[in-house]
């Protein structure tokens, strides 16, 4: 190998230090896009493909009785391909030996064997047989109920113990993990035994040929023709057969990795440009002396070019694994999460692909101008940059510096030797500086989402609900609930499915939840117009989704339709709210119970407590129970609030974590960052240690003075990174807002980020800096004067 | 290498050098008109800031004039380009600094086959032998395969010289060749630039050594930038 390829390969190997702090900022960034896009391409190919393969139903009816003679006629409308039906229904359950009962959702389906769609994949045993259940896996894991084990099951009149024979998996049950009930598979034939019911009260059906607006027209027509049976129904629910259920949220998270991936690569960047810039620094004398012995310009540039190319290679070679590892392992978390199979390990070509092309060029081009700029020098000036140097008084900073006085001298060194280099300077507060907005970003828009989330699920004021199968008079629902001990507030409200009239022509499902009015309970999240108000009469609280995406505002009349009923309405106010997937609208209690022929009577029980705490909430709910059963009205089930609550939460823990993570990476890129600054000042400065040495300088001295500049540097990244750091802060969180729940996030600055990220700054850049600090007091006299 | 036909190597004509500084215009060297012929031994002396090393750095093209002419060997040197300037040096200068300015994660034998790879003046195979040829001439052919910091400076300055001649140049220049090295090191160095002058070579040598400016052929001595005194000697004395 001809010398001056050992050069380069020498260089790298004998400062370690140097080439291990560019090879880290590389491969931080790389690392980040493996990690972004590998994860991003794992996600959607299983999440696509699983949905695929379940064959998910197009339509799904709700709140109907359907039975064979139903689905027959269904399956004869031209565009239907195929039709099951389905019973789902909310029951409690409880393993042997335990005290309180536990939610949980039956299925029952008619042929576990031949499933037309909605695909559940028996992993172990059996599946439902007579009175026997079959579990869903993510709900085996979750409560420990194994092949073989007993469940307690409540639901009618009945309390009966079945076993469990089997596990299966569905991609459609909410684990939960993830805050869902526990799923359960049963016969039809069991159901109808537990509740005396046959019919089926889902009604799925697959059409021959899917798009959004055949889907819907084929709703609409399937429902008037249920209608004509007398089988009207709640509603009915389309599902686009390439879209998951957790697409938007994975959407959401793409965006937040790409997003701080590509602030990653930034930072990454600007730190290999100061370290070349570095690099090429010391080895000025050295380009010098290759010109004076025949090397050109051309000849000079590959020499250093090909060092960072190398760089790039080291980087590649930890950041390329790593990403693929590091998205492998999450993809599987993730997927697990949310009960999808992760698959065999893979890479991603692409995502491999990128970071190799990033990894092997932006060390290249990031030393592009450091190295330009250091192969131009002229002999002359290259051997004429001995001694201690200048740098410092010509420009107006220097002299705004040096005008700054009575500062102890070892503080006014300090001081102005952080502005002698002012390039590596800027691109090193640069580098820190974003690092800081990123920080304070993620920390504000996770403070905004646990705000956003805090208004959202206590938007339900009351602790339990009480709901019942059919609507009963409101006098005497809350004459029974007041008498139960504990109770402290009763409200009767209604709900009923309905359907905004759009202007295509179309229609839109929406919820409706009926309240008293100048309910105690309900605190909705107002974001535009006003609350309902008692002398209101058609008027609703529309979800600000459904809004934003039809075009609606407040003060329009929209047309509902109601059980077949028409009816105008108008938006009096809109609604942030995730109730309802996101379909949640309120309105007031009587003029809903108009609509629906059913004055003064409601269906929802909401109930407040004397005490808060799962415990108490547990006691009450039992008490209700019997206390309504006994008096003739069994409800159909109760809830938990908080349980809701925490639900809800859950489901957004995934998004919190990661951009935890993200700003943990802000905060070790930033630390690098000084670290790598601190460590080229003090190997450019040794002859200027050895001066200092030699006119009596201690090693505590010397020690303070590289550990002043470092903590200056990082205060004042923090005094520019504050100021940017509130619009950056807003702009995400309200892009992570409206991707995530159509509307923007209420925004919350973090103060606390703030503070957190000064004492970040100030703790990491001391101790970046006292390496350094205390490599610089170790070099001698003799070492530092004598020339390399 | 061009050859004009006679004996003279390097032309200087009203060469003057001005730098600015934070204190103003400093010219260094004024008018300066001299030539060397090819064979002679030149020592360049003078007080600090009497512009020797500046003068060395015309001749070498490592600076430019701020006005005249630099001949070396025929060669315009002040019209060449950076990148011509750089390849013109390889192959027809060699020089040698105080402070050896060998490369330091080079081996003694890398540093000196490192210019005959920049010029490509002999074949991939030879450098390698040439090199440790050099080596032995100048007396630490063991040492090749060292890393410099493991030298004595006398060895470093061999190195250094043995890297000068690496392309076999026709002209010498050392500046301060023995400033950083021991009187009896430097007698040694002094031997070597010797032997060289009886292969041929010409060798200009800016020293503050009154011991080794003795031993040149010509002196000449620099004053506030212009040559002061040139002073021919007939023989070499020992």
């Amino acid at each position: 190998m001809s010398p001056i390829w050992k050069k380069v390969w020498r260089d790298l190997a004998n400062n370690k230090a140097r080439t291990f702090l560019v090879v880290l900022s590389t491969a931080v960034g790389v690392f980040a896009l493996g990690l972004v896009f590998g994860l991003s391409d794992m996600l959607r190919g299983r999440m696509t493909a699983d949905h695929q393969a379940m064959i998910p139903a197009h339509i799904t009816f709700w709140g109907g009785a359907f039975n064979q003679a139903v689905i027959d006629i269904v399956q004869e409308e031209p565009q239907v391909g195929a039709v099951e039906g389905q019973t789902q229904i909310p029951f409690r359950w409880k393993l042997p030996g335990e005290n309180h009962w536990r939610n949980g959702e039956l299925v029952a389906r008619a042929d576990y064997a031949r499933q037309p769609m909605n695909r559940v994949d028996l992993l172990q045993g059996r599946w439902p047989g007579e009175r026997t259940l079959t579990v869903e896996r993510q709900s085996s894991r979750f409560f420990g109920i194994t092949q073989g084990t007993t469940v307690l099951v409540a639901l009618g009149r009945h309390e009966e113990p079945l076993p469990v024979e089997g596990i299966a998996r569905s991609s459609t049950a909410v684990p939960p993990q993830f805050g869902g009930d526990a799923t359960f598979y049963a016969t039809p034939d069991t159901v109808a035994w537990l509740t005396q019911v046959r019919d089926f009260n889902l009604l799925h059906i697959r059409l021959k040929v899917f798009s959004e607006e055949q889907a819907e027209r084929a709703a609409q027509a399937i429902e008037s023709r249920l209608d004509r049976m007398g089988r009207p129904v709640g509603g009915y629910i389309i599902t686009d057969p390439n879209v998951h259920w957790m697409q938007e949220m994975v959407d959401t998270l793409s965006l937040v990795l790409v997003a701080l991936g590509a602030l990653s690569l930034a930072l990454s960047g600007f730190l290999i440009i100061n370290t070349m810039n570095a690099i090429i620094a010391q080895q000025v004398w050295q380009i010098g002396v290759m010109k004076v012995i025949g090397a050109t310009f051309g000849r000079v540039m590959r020499v250093y070019l090909t060092g960072t190319f190398v760089y790039g290679l080291l980087a590649c070679l930890i950041a390329v694994p790593l990403g693929t590892l590091g998205a492998h392992f999450i993809a599987g978390w993730l997927l697990t999460l949310i009960n999808l199979d992760p698959g065999p390990f893979r890479a991603v070509p692409f995502a491999v692909t990128l970071q190799l092309a990033v990894g092997l060029t932006v060390p290249v081009i990031a030393g592009l101008i450091p190295v330009i700029t250091g192969a131009r020098i002229t002999p002359h000036q290259a051997i004429s940059s001995y001694g201690l140097g200048s740098g410092f008084g010509q420009s107006w900073l220097d002299r705004l510096v040096g005008r700054i006085r009575h500062l102890p001298r070892l503080l006014a060194l300090s001081l102005r030797n952080t502005f002698r280099r002012k390039g590596r300077v800027a691109l090193t507060l640069l580098a820190l500086a974003l690092g800081g907005v990123m920080f304070i970003t993620v920390m504000s828009v996770g403070t905004s989402l646990d705000d956003t989330l805090e208004g959202l699920i206590n938007e339900l004021g009351m602790d339990i609900w009480v709901v019942f199968d059919r609507p009963r008079r409101v006098a005497r629902l809350i004459e029974i609930a007041r008498s139960t001990p504990g109770v402290t507030l009763a409200e009767v409200w209604g709900q009923r499915g309905a359907a905004v009239a759009l202007t295509s022509g179309e229609e839109r499902e929406i919820y409706l939840l009926s309240v008293p009015p100048n309910s105690e309970m309900l605190n909705p999240n107002i974001v535009e117009g006003r609350r309902l108000l008692p002398e209101d009469d058609r008027a609703i609280l529309l979800n600000s989704k459904v809004a934003t995406e039809e075009g609606l505002q407040v003060g329009d009349d929209i047309e509902l339709t109601i059980d077949d009923q028409r009816s105008v309405w108008t938006i009096v106010g809109l609604i942030l709210s995730v109730s309802e997937n996101q379909q949640a609208c309120y309105v007031p209690f009587d003029a809903l119970g108009r609509e629906l022929g059913s004055v003064d009577r409601g269906t929802i029980v909401a109930v407040m407590i004397d005490q808060p705490g799962v415990a108490r909430e547990q006691a009450l709910m039992r008490s209700l129970r019997e206390t309504y059963t006994e008096r003739g009205l069994k409800p159909a089930f109760l809830r938990s609030v908080s349980e809701m609550r925490q639900q809800n939460r859950t489901q957004f823990n995934i998004i919190t974590y990661l951009m935890l993570a993200m700003a943990i990476l802000a905060a070790i890129v930033g630390g690098i960052g000084i670290m790598g600054t601190m460590s080229i000042n003090v190997v450019e400065r040794s002859r200027e240690i050895g001066v200092m040495r030699a006119v009596g300088a201690t090693s505590p001295a010397v020690v303070g003075i590289f550990v002043s500049e470092g903590i200056l540097l990082g205060a004042l990244s923090w005094i520019i990174a504050a100021p940017l750091s509130y619009p950056g802060a807003r702009l995400f969180s309200d892009l992570i807002g409206t991707t995530l729940l159509g509307v923007p996030l209420s925004f919350s600055y973090s103060v606390d980020g703030l503070v957190l990220w000064l004492l970040i700054v100030a703790v990491s850049s001391s101790l970046a800096s006292l390496w350094p600090a205390l490599k610089a007091a170790r070099i001698s006299v003799r070492e530092a004067l004598a020339y390399e | 290498m061009r050859h004009d036909g006679n004996n003279t190597l390097i032309n200087l004509r009203d060469v003057a050098k001005t730098y600015k500084t934070g204190a103003g215009e400093v010219t260094v060297l004024e008018d300066v008109t001299m030539s060397v012929q090819k064979g002679e031994f030149v020592g360049v002396v003078g007080p600090s800031g009497s512009g020797k090393s500046t003068l060395l750095n015309m001749i070498t093209g490592i600076d430019r004039p701020s006005r005249g002419e630099v001949l070396v060997d025929g060669q315009a040197v002040h019209k060449l380009s950076q990148n011509q300037l750089a390849r013109w040096r390889g192959r027809s200068v060699g020089v040698v600094f105080q402070f050896f300015q060998l490369l330091p994660t080079l081996t003694v034998l890398e540093n000196v086959i490192l210019p005959m790879d920049f010029c490509g003046v002999y074949g991939r195979r030879q450098r390698r032998r040439r090199a440790l040829h050099l080596l032995e001439q100048v007396g630490i052919a063991d040492h090749a395969h060292k890393l410099p910091n493991a030298l004595s400076g006398g060895e470093q300055q061999r190195a250094a010289i043995a890297r000068a001649l690496a392309n076999d140049p026709p002209l010498i220049v050392a500046d301060e060749p023995t400033g950083n090295l021991d009187s009896s090191t430097a007698a040694d160095v002094l031997a070597l630039f010797e032997e060289l002058i009886s292969q041929g070579k010409t060798l200009l040598l800016v020293t503050h050594d009154q011991s080794l400016s003795a031993r040149t052929s010509r002196v000449l001595h620099l004053l506030d930038g212009q040559i002061h005194r040139d002073e021919h000697r007939r023989t070499i004395q020992p």
